[in-house]
């Protein structure tokens, strides 16, 4: 790009817990993520962030095919939080950073309190710019309980647990599966999050083949994501926003520049983005970035900050 | 809509004492090099090229593992699953003189290619291989076309004794080829690759990898260093597009734990 127009391009930087992202728009976790070259390529591709896929404990397969299925407006998935072996995971996590010219998170599982805790001691090592702590895994249910996610007790206890660990700026995310999200963000907040991501994928759902009578995805649940799920997650943001001081990372269903800018006015500091990458391909970043500059333009905004919270 | 339909198996065809053609009561406009995700219920999903593209889409399948004896074990008349077409990158046609080099069953995703190539006025030259003479795919149907016909067997049964890369070494000696095209093991394709990049010869491959969805997203097949997708910046790459990457030395299982081959 020629040096003039970069100079006329609006700033649309933006900051989390004292990071500064070059703009607002981040990989969500789940998404392109299991291998460094993956993340590369996406923040080579104009992403503000980058965030791996869940690290846990120890390798899994996840669940057998079909792990996706697409559903009008959106899709379901349930992966089963597959990954490499931690030494894997590390390996490629410091890999990662040594490529990375944006912030990476590293999203990180447990299958208990304490192992979550453990986990963020070890991943903090690698130093990874943040810690997205994965509470609300809709998928697992069978396997490992309740998601903490779903109450505000295990919620901060998690969130304690991974503070007491590291150094390192915690980011929790957060389910929309509780009857009231508030009460978690406050819950997460209080015990030392230093942001919060909403919403992981909604539901679970299910989707029935009926020729043959038989749930498409293996694991027969999924979580919900895309553009199904946006006013959910607008929603979320908005009451997380009006009752923590913390940044949110918005995440649910974006999939233009608009769709960007109304999850920063409901309050998000920065947006995620996944299922969008079904429709726009890896050039959704860029184009989301030139699409708020441009509504920017239009409307008369000159810092994204004008945009954050701006409904309330 | 990147979910299954169900598709009736219309007829199937053993070519191979190993390998079957899957008949689908599907048609759609794909390009050479594509593939679908094909669902067995309550068993797997699995990716697989096209065979064949015109009329009725056809699937060429060796038996390597649970999913394929299951799928060999369906009868004319039963559904399976079905989505795509998938893959951005397919192989393209170009130049006079051509050279098809296949090892294996991965002829089948280069069959479609062979069609293409032959509705134009060039100079085909296919090279086939296969362990022993038994197992070597469509000699008939090749041989019945304008083609140079040349095979390679493991046990020497029928044509070269050695592999597709040994016959195409020598052939390139003695033959400018304007393109090739490959598929078949990774570490044939790997060779011939090198060859091509050796010669200075633009060359196209199929590549697989472990996929889930299918469709770019999550992340499961993505080469290193590249972070190229199979399923969606692929599965057809040139070999310059492949130097220096993962390509030959290994790959990720479900995991994504490298795994080499």
């Amino acid at each position: 790009m020629k040096e003039n127009k970069l100079k006329k391009m609006k700033d649309i930087s933006t900051s989390l817990a004292g990071v500064k992202l070059r703009n607002p728009t981040i990989l969500a976790s789940g998404i392109l993520g299991i291998t460094t070259a993956s993340l590369i390529r996406i923040a080579n591709s104009g992403a503000g962030a980058i965030t791996t896929k869940s690290i846990g404990p120890v390798k899994r397969e996840g669940y057998v095919n079909p792990v996706i299925v697409e559903v009008p407006c959106g899709m379901l998935n349930a992966v089963g939080l597959a990954c490499p072996s931690l030494d894997d995971s590390l390996g490629g996590l410091k890999d990662t950073l040594r490529k990375a010219d944006v912030p990476v998170i590293a999203s990180l599982y447990g299958r208990t309190v304490k192992e979550f805790g453990e986990m963020a001691e070890k991943i903090s090592e690698v130093k990874p710019d943040f810690l997205e702590a994965n509470i609300s895994c809709p998928n697992i249910e069978n396997e490992f309980g309740k998601p903490f996610g779903t109450e505000p007790e295990t919620s901060a206890r998690v969130t304690e647990g991974i503070k007491n660990s590291t150094k390192l700026p915690l980011i929790v995310k957060l389910t929309p599966n509780v009857s009231d999200i508030k009460e978690i963000a406050k819950a997460v907040e209080s015990a030392g999050a230093d942001a919060i991501s909403a919403i992981n994928s909604y539901g679970p759902g299910m989707v029935i083949n009926i020729e043959t009578a038989i749930p498409v995805l293996s694991n027969k649940v999924g979580g919900l994501s895309g553009p199904a799920i946006k006013p959910i997650a607008v929603r979320c943001v908005y009451e997380i926003h009006e009752t923590v001081e913390i940044p949110i990372i918005g995440i649910g269903g974006i999939q233009t520049g608009r769709d960007a800018i109304e999850m920063l006015m409901a309050g998000a500091a920065a947006v995620g983005i996944g299922t969008g990458i079904m429709k726009r391909d890896i050039k959704i970043f860029s184009e989301i970035c030139e699409e708020i500059r441009n509504f920017m333009n239009s409307e008369g905004y000159s810092k994204l900050n004008e945009l954050i919270g701006k409904a309330h | 809509m990147n979910a299954p339909e169900m598709v009736r198996i219309l007829g199937i065809r053993t070519e191979t004492p190993t390998v079957k053609t899957f008949i689908l009561n599907k048609k759609i406009r794909a390009k050479p090099g594509q593939f679908a995700m094909l669902w067995i219920p309550e068993v797997d999903e699995k990716p697989f090229s096209f065979s064949k593209l015109d009329g009725n889409l056809e699937i060429t399948v060796k038996e390597v593992g649970p999913f394929t004896r299951k799928l060999f074990s369906l009868k004319k008349g039963d559904l399976i699953g079905f989505r795509g077409p998938y893959g951005d990158g397919c192989f393209r046609v170009k130049g006079k003189r051509i050279c098809v080099a296949a090892g294996g069953v991965g002829l089948a995703p280069l069959m479609p290619l062979i069609d293409e190539i032959l509705k134009g006025n060039r100079d085909l030259t296919v090279i086939i291989g296969a362990v022993t003479e038994k197992e070597l795919l469509w000699m008939d149907r090749l041989e019945s076309r304008k083609i140079d016909l040349l095979t390679a067997t493991d046990d020497g049964t029928c044509g070269k004794k050695g592999s597709v890369c040994d016959v195409l070494k020598k052939l390139v000696g003695k033959t400018r080829f304007d393109r090739i095209y490959s598929c078949g093991p990774e570490l044939m394709m790997k060779r011939v690759a090198d060859i091509a990049l050796k010669e200075k010869i633009p060359c196209q491959l199929s590549l697989e990898r472990y996929m889930k969805c299918g469709m770019g997203i999550c992340g499961q097949c993505c080469i290193d260093p590249t972070g190229l997708r199979v399923c969606k910046d692929g599965p057809v790459f040139t070999a310059k597009e492949l130097r220096g990457t993962e390509f030959g030395r290994y790959n990720r299982n479900a995991s994504g734990s490298r795994c080499d081959l």
